[in-house]
């Protein structure tokens, strides 16, 4: 009699037949069909906590934290994510860190873990970051462009534009305005956007370019005055992700997948927006 | 290659020993008399940055010296001075952090000379100072060399407080351990590599000089 | 006139013991001072040179207070000036034979004076490591005589020297005390060999 397992994540179904024992079967057999069902139910226990992986860009930092609560609640599967530097993470993929998936804050990255054959589809876009100045200092920074390059601001924080997108940004948008080789002299590079938004919260610099979800993050619990950069001076933040060949080694491709579908599902939408992210 | 943060770097080391075998020999003595509590307290927070996970001692010293507020703000505004994101504070940090590499060896020789070579010297009439450097000093030589060099390797190769409070400044605080670190974030392995090489090089050449010289030193009078 | 009178507690191991030491001797004098081990003799010793503190007690040279526990006076060595002969010759490592002589003295005579006493003329440029336990002996003794001491405070200092040697070493420096009236106490384990030299006994039991 076939005994057919589904595992949906909480549902388990076995076959009923299972329990039916003829008076003229043996007792070994009815033993080993417990032992069986027994085994089947831990299975479906061990997959209800399913758990997955997820590498996740540093600026992600505080709204990946209720993506994660959402996702479990909504689905049951547990999501462990680690925040870094984007360049930090794919190298560490690469050399076979156990992540499913991993939201990067660009498009370049995800796209390097495909070529080296850690992820076979191209990466799609889940958000676009949005670039904020932001200051411990109450100063007005409607004007940013002309404060930067006064004496009131001392030292300003960018992310390391070589590896972080948000630094790129920053730069790009600085270049536009002509003010980059100014800014350059004063400037501060945080290894990560995380350390630039320490750099802001500790006041160590005047001010610094982070992301809004910075700003939006209610756990935060320094006042940031902040401003907006224009998005018309900057190349779009498109930050994309893409489902890692891990998954399926570890047998964690459905849920996975979930994961995925889920980030661009209007829950996550709406979750990112409340962070300050642009969703398509 | 860029070569600046080799510079850089060999520059801190410099500077940093310089400061320390200026500090330390005299701290070294001091504590090597043996003491009360107080002395012994101070000898343990003198040890603790080689215990202390680097960032902690990095994020302190930015909380302390933030330009905004408190010792920071006092230095900014009276001095201009500033220890975060500067050169000096990289020679402050690595001070703190490389002290007890300084102290450690010149505490133990000065404690392993017999007793009475500095007595023999205080009743010819010679003052503590006077025994120090003609008596104390040359026959620690050894000892002192182990420290220098110990120290300079140690700053050669500090990252995690460099980290908190450099701000990776091209030419400034962008030191070799920084610019590999970039390399390999930004996946350039070729140049990460190269700046390796070179720190493990330089490293590995004054450490073995050292132990040849120990070496040889090892046939001291005193033993 | 030497006047000493000092008491300390000693610490020796787990045992406690009680130092009481009183002197009286005239300048120029040379006293034997011997006793049992570890009773206290090189203690006795460092205690006048000014290298420990008695816990009370005087020390007086001639009109000189150098200790008065009673008001507190305490002279350090560097002021004291006395010659002391360590009974492990304490030799700096990193300095000649000369050197030693030079270090606390410039006159370049009296040191050639010295090392011819002491024989040690041949060996001037070698360091401690190259002489053998006899003349590392008796440098120690010069470099205590090097600053010209009015008291010299010698522990066991002929304890290497065979007795050709130390009758010499012995005869020079009888020249010299009697010369500049050197006081000098020795702590010595033979009391014999300083029957012609000693006018005086002290004896420090346990």
């Amino acid at each position: 009699m076939p005994h057919r397992i589904f595992q949906c994540g909480i549902f388990v179904s076995v076959d009923v037949s299972l329990f039916s024992v003829a008076p003229h079967q043996s007792i070994s057999m009815n033993n080993k069909k417990l032992f069986i069902s027994l085994i089947l139910v831990v299975f479906a226990a061990i997959a209800q906590a399913q758990t997955i992986r997820v590498a996740a860009a540093a600026n992600l930092q505080s709204v990946i934290k209720v993506l994660q609560a959402d996702f479990t609640k909504r689905t049951g599967v547990k999501v462990d994510a680690v925040t870094g530097s984007s360049g930090n993470l794919v190298a560490q993929i690469n050399n076979g860190a156990p992540f499913d998936v991993f939201l990067s804050a660009d498009m370049d990255f995800p796209q390097k873990l495909k070529r080296s054959g850690q992820s076979d589809k191209d990466p799609v876009v889940y958000a676009m970051g949005s670039l904020v100045i932001c200051s411990k200092e109450n100063i007005n920074l409607k004007n940013w462009q002309k404060l930067i390059v006064t004496d009131a601001v001392t030292k300003v924080a960018i992310a390391n534009p070589k590896i972080a997108p948000y630094g790129k940004a920053a730069e790009e948008s600085l270049q536009k305005a002509g003010l980059l080789e100014q800014v350059r002299a004063k400037a501060v590079y945080g290894e990560s956007i995380s350390q630039v938004n320490t750099y802001i919260t500790t006041g160590v610099v005047t001010v610094g370019f982070t992301t809004q979800s910075l700003v939006r993050d209610p756990a935060n619990a320094t006042k940031l005055y902040w401003q907006a950069i224009s998005p018309k001076t900057y190349a779009p933040i498109e930050q994309g992700m893409v489902v890692l060949k891990h998954a399926t080694d570890a047998g964690n491709t459905a849920a996975a997948n979930r994961f995925y579908q889920y980030m661009l599902s209007s829950a996550a939408k709406s979750i990112l927006k409340k962070y300050g992210y642009i969703v398509p | 290659m860029d070569w600046l943060p080799i510079f850089l770097s060999l520059k801190l080391a410099a500077v940093t020993t310089t400061l320390l075998l200026a500090i330390g020999l005299p701290l070294a003595y001091w504590l090597s008399k043996g003491g009360g509590i107080f002395k012994v307290t101070l000898e343990a927070l003198i040890t603790v940055p080689l215990v202390l996970p680097p960032s902690v001692l990095g994020f302190y010293l930015l909380l302390a010296f933030s330009p905004q507020h408190g010792l920071g703000g006092w230095l900014q505004r009276v001095f201009h001075l500033s220890f975060v994101f500067s050169f000096q504070g990289l020679v402050l940090a690595s001070v703190i952090y490389s002290l007890p590499f300084m102290i450690g060896p010149i505490k133990s020789a000065l404690q392993q000379l017999p007793a009475n070579l500095a007595q023999a010297s205080y009743t010819l009439g010679k003052t503590e100072r006077q025994t120090f450097i003609h008596v104390l000093l040359p026959n620690i030589k050894a000892s002192v060399f182990t420290a220098m060099i110990m120290t300079f390797a140690h700053t050669l190769g500090e990252f995690g407080v460099v980290l908190m409070i450099g701000g990776n400044i091209p030419g400034i605080t962008k030191v070799a351990s920084i610019a590999v670190y970039d390399s390999v974030e930004g996946m350039d392995y070729r140049t990460a590599n190269h700046y390796s090489l070179l720190l493990f090089g330089i490293t590995f050449i004054m450490v073995a000089t050292m132990f040849i010289i120990n070496r040889r030193n090892a046939k001291s009078p005193l033993e | 006139m030497i006047d000493i009178s000092i008491q300390k507690t000693l610490k020796a191991g787990h045992h406690q013991l009680p130092l009481d030491v009183k002197l009286q001797v005239e300048t120029g004098s040379v006293t034997a001072i011997h006793g049992p081990s570890g009773a206290g003799k090189t203690t006795f010793l460092k205690i006048v040179a000014g290298l420990v503190t008695p816990a009370s007690g005087h020390i007086k040279i001639n009109n000189d207070v150098w200790f008065d526990a009673s008001v507190g006076i305490n002279l350090t060595p560097q002021e004291r000036h006395v010659g002391f002969v360590f009974q492990n010759y304490a030799l700096f490592p990193n300095m000649t034979v000369r050197q030693h002589l030079g270090y606390a003295c410039n006159d370049t005579a009296w040191i050639d004076d010295l090392l011819q006493i002491g024989g040690l003329l041949h060996l001037q440029n070698s360091k401690p490591e190259y002489l053998s336990g006899g003349q590392q002996q008796r440098l120690a003794i010069l470099r205590a005589m090097s600053i010209k001491p009015k008291l010299l405070l010698m522990d066991e200092p002929f304890s290497a020297l065979d007795a050709q040697t130390k009758h010499e070493v012995i005869v020079a420096l009888k020249r010299f005390w009697r010369q500049h009236g050197t006081t000098v106490l020795i702590v010595t384990h033979y009391k014999e060999e300083l029957k012609d030299l000693a006018s005086s006994e002290l004896w420090i039991g346990g």
